[in-house]
């Protein structure tokens, strides 16, 4: 195989590929053409078989007959592209496959290969020394004895990454494959990702990253392809493409404009005299040091900081999923309890952050999975799958794009972001008096996401507090009144009006 | 291991169907799911060969559903409860012990009616589940291992207020409250496994707690956010577990005419093998349904080998093992084979009609000219 090639040599030449599922069909002839040191991004909407193409090429599923694939010049059939070309394919799939409890070094060689002496003992000194190099190469300094579980998000994507990186033989002519790497992540996080990314592609190797952030391919990306229901609808180079056109393609509307671009509305303020329906008062936790803020009914509070800010523990803290240190938490004036139960009861909902931990019922139904935090008292007997709550389901299922609109289907067997979109409808359903939107937005396409946001928007219209924590700035310039910047466990900055734009949100939270 | 690992390598990603808006009742029944009635059906046509006479006979169907069913079946019901909730409960086979004896030192010895005697022992038992309870969802201690320290010292208990004998004595027709004829040969026993089982099927798959108790198995975290007390539900439901493991022990008790402080030893790999075959069929998870069935396949397999084979000691456990990987393994295998099936007719239906297919890209696309949503 020929390692020194003309850089604009393709390297993967995808034609009419297609999956089917029982009774799903999950690509439809789809193609995908990527080149040497390309650095390209593979979008569509949820459900439209991204994931889906990355698991055939990977050899995690099994693809339809009648595809033709091309893989470093040799036709291939799909599925042995990574086993028929040894060392030259390496992916990150969206859950990174690390194990948390394990070490860097650990995971490393579980991806990879250990260093073993001839006895077959594991040479730990040599396995973490290169477990550190292999980070250092892609701009992580971290310590290679450190559990994976405590490494920030971001530095966790880069270990999956370094990890597969080992696993290639060359850099040179090589394919790495990323499923939304950064869906979780801050936008100094980003670009650390697509940084490391870019110096893979000057190295001749081609980078394809799946990602539902239009601003992260408009800023990183060389060349796109999307799909759109198992088919591919466009592949193109990036430049002179605005996220209006790329919302039209990925939707198939005409116009994609009204998809993002935000209304600005002056969010309401607190009545002087009526208690605020969420009141924070001094809370401490194990980051966060006396903080203190209100939502008035109706506002929609963001709240943006970096990792270690205090950010991931405010939302858990607020619902009582970590033990607060001290501080009083109050709905409508009235105090809640520290425990989980305590603050659902008061009337608070949570989308966790954490969807496959903490959000989802795998193996149960859609159904099962929006009705499962409603009250027996509402249920309308003691019986339950009424035709009432079917509707309601069916009918929440429409409102959140549920991608395929099936209240039956285990929620296993749904793609990343529609899963999401069944943890959201759960409390959305309910419209909660205080409704704790963590990370909210994970893997969920534009197209939904503008609609959800729609939904919370009129949830706060008919009086409910809205506390959205995000890693990502210009959700929090979209859908937030107010945002609240936290640093050092303590409030930084707080932006309202037309203050609050992403560029400053960025400023602010970088301190 | 946990329960929800057991529950993911009976389903399979795959093999799901998607019927937009409504999905027939006998979805349940697809062939994967129904293993066990298969081997049933196996079993059955191999002994009406092997043995016919024996087999066929009126008495060893009854035998099977007094003597091999009734009382593993009640056990195995009320064991699911906190399987459903993630938790494992080995201690019934000690409270099983424990009750016996109890029952018996209380009628024999103490002189006590045999209603008051029944209630106290059913009040024991719900104080073992709760006491496992609290060494499970207070204290979290890893419920394998509270319920396995808790068995131990529940038959320490049995034997120590037994002295190590049989406590016999009762009077004549105490022996009806577990085999007394109920209606043609078949005995009060099996009436309690049909009340039981019922109570149980209704609560588990018809009420909101039974939902809420299968999300605390499912994802104990999610189900916690989701507002459900989920301690409250693990404490409930060894309690449960707890309560039916005294019943079958007054029952067994009453059956065999003493009390004993090893009575319910030979109970927990059936009762355990019953659930966790169960939980293959009919719905990827334990369900009340498949319980029995699991229990009743096992109980006529071990009738039908004894009848043919003569009875050994070590027949039991090796036919209980011998089922569970059968009748796990056959689902699978059915389960791979449906799904290369429903792909290979899928497949055909899309080159058929190719040209002017309603395909899920014109869906989409006629769902973006719609109206927009509220
Ligand atoms: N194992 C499976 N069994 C049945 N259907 C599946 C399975 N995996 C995926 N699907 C279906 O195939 C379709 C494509 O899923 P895929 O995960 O590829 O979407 P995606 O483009 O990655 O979406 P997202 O942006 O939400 O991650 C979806 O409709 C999904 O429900
Ligand atoms: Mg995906």
């Amino acid at each position: 195989m020929t390692t020194t090639a003309p850089a604009s040599e393709i390297l993967l030449e995808i034609e009419s590929l297609s999956k089917t599922f029982p009774g799903q069909v999950a690509l439809d002839g789809a193609s995908l053409h990527v080149r040497r040191g390309q650095l390209h991004a593979l979008l569509g909407l949820n459900g439209s078989g991204k994931s889906t193409l990355i698991k055939v090429i990977s050899g995690y599923h099994r693809e339809d007959e009648g595809g033709v694939v091309h893989a470093f010049g040799v036709e291939t059939p799909a599925h042995q592209v990574r086993s028929s070309h040894p060392g030259r394919v390496a992916v990150l799939h969206q859950d990174l496959a690390l194990i948390r409890g394990m070490s860097v070094a650990e995971n490393m060689g579980l991806g990879a290969s250990f260093r073993t002496s001839r006895t077959g003992r594991i040479q730990w000194g040599r396995q973490r020394e290169e477990a550190r190099d292999a980070c250092r190469r892609i701009g992580l300094h971290v310590d290679p004895s450190a559990p994976v579980g405590s490494l920030e998000p971001s530095a966790q994507v880069i270990v999956g990454l370094a990890r597969a990186i080992r696993s290639l033989g060359q850099i040179d002519g090589s394919i790495i494959f990323a499923d939304e790497p950064t869906a979780a992540l801050g936008s100094r996080e980003v670009d650390r990702v697509f940084g490391a990314f870019r110096e893979l592609t000057s190295a001749g190797a081609a980078v394809v990253v799946v990602t539902h952030r239009l601003e992260e391919v408009l800023a990183h990306c060389d060349a796109l392809t999307v799909l759109r229901d198992g088919r591919t609808v466009a592949e193109q180079p990036t430049a002179g493409l605005d996220k209006a056109k790329l919302a039209a393609m990925l939707t198939g509307r005409p116009d994609g404009s009204e998809l993002v671009t935000a209304d600005s509305p002056d969010g309401p303020v607190l009545v002087p005299g009526e208690p605020a329906v969420l009141a924070v008062r001094r809370l401490r936790g194990r980051v966060i040091e006396s903080l203190s803020f209100e939502i008035a009914a109706g506002e929609v509070l963001g709240i943006a900081g970096l990792v270690g800010s205090g950010r991931e523990e405010l939302g858990p803290l607020v619902v009582g999923a970590l033990p607060r240190a001290s501080g009083q938490i109050l709905v409508d004036g009235r105090e809640v309890g520290p425990s989980t139960r305590q603050a659902t009861r008061a009337g608070i909902g949570v989308v966790p952050a954490d969807r496959k931990r903490q959000g989802i019922f795998a193996s149960m139904s859609v159904a099962q999975n929006m009705t499962v935090n409603r009250e027996p008292a509402r249920l309308g007997g003691a019986w339950l799958d009424s035709r009432a709550a079917n509707r309601e389901v069916d009918s929440w299922i429409r409102r959140v794009h549920l991608e395929p609109p099936d209240r039956h289907r285990k929620v296993s067997l749904l793609s990343g972001g529609n899963q999401q979109k069944v943890v959201l409808a759960r409390w959305l359903r309910c419209s909660p008096r205080v409704m704790i939107l963590d990370d909210p937005m994970q893997g969920v396409d534009v197209a939904a996401k503008t609609a959800i946001y729609r939904i919370v928007r009129e949830a706060a219209a008919a009086g409910s507090a809205i506390l959205l924590i995000s890693s990502d700035s210009i959700e929090l310039e979209e859908a937030a009144d107010r945002v609240l910047v936290l640093r050092n466990g303590r409030i930084g900055a707080e932006l309202r009006g037309a203050q609050r734009t992403s560029e400053r949100i960025v400023m602010e939270v970088e301190g | 291991m946990t329960t929800s690992e057991v529950r993911a390598a009976g389903g399979d990603a795959e093999t799901e169907h998607r019927i937009v808006g409504s999905r027939s009742r006998w979805h349940a029944m697809k062939p994967g799911n129904i293993s066990l009635v298969y081997m049933y059906v196996a079993g059955f046509i191999l002994f009406t060969v092997w043995v016919p006479h024996l087999w066929l006979s009126g008495v060893a169907q009854k035998s099977i559903l007094n003597i091999s069913f009734a009382v593993p079946a009640i056990l195995a019901v009320g064991l699911m409860v906190p399987l459903l909730a993630g938790v494992f409960d080995l201690s019934i086979s000690g409270t099983v012990d424990l009750s016996s004896v109890v029952l018996a030192s209380l009628m024999i010895y103490s002189h006590v009616a045999a209603w008051l005697a029944i209630l106290i022992v059913l009040a024991i038992g719900m104080l073992v589940g709760a006491i496992n309870g609290i060494l499970v969802a207070v204290v979290g201690i890893d419920s394998f291992i509270a319920t396995l320290a808790s068995s131990a010292i529940l038959e320490a208990l049995a034997v120590s207020l037994s002295g190590n004998i049989q406590v016999t004595g009762f009077k004549s027709g105490f022996a009806k409250f577990g085999s007394g004829n109920l209606i043609g040969g078949v005995q009060y026993q099996v009436l309690y496994v049909a009340v039981i089982a019922l109570v149980i099927w209704y609560a588990t798959e018809h009420t909101a707690p039974g939902r809420y108790l299968q999300a605390t198995g499912e994802n104990e975290d999610a189900a916690r956010l989701s507002g459900i007390p989920t301690k409250r539900y693990i404490f409930i439901s060894l309690m449960v577990s707890g309560l039916v493991a005294a019943f079958a022990g007054c029952v067994e008790t009453a059956v065999i005419g003493a009390g004993e402080s090893n009575l319910g030893d030979p109970y927990l790999l059936t009762a355990f093998a019953a659930a966790f075959l169960g939980a293959t069929q009919f719905k990827q998870r334990f369900n009340v349904l498949g319980t029995l069935a699991g229990v009743w396949v096992l109980a006529s397999g071990v009738e039908g080998v004894t009848l043919a084979l003569h009875s050994y000691a070590w027949l039991n456990q090796l036919f209980f093992g011998a089922a569970l990987i059968v009748a796990v393994g056959l689902g699978r295998v059915i389960e791979i084979n449906n799904r290369r099936i429903a792909i290979r007719r899928r497949r055909g239906v899309l080159d058929q009609d190719m040209p002017g297919t309603v395909s899920v890209a014109d869906r989409g696309a006629a769902a973006g000219d719609g109206p927009p949503p509220d």
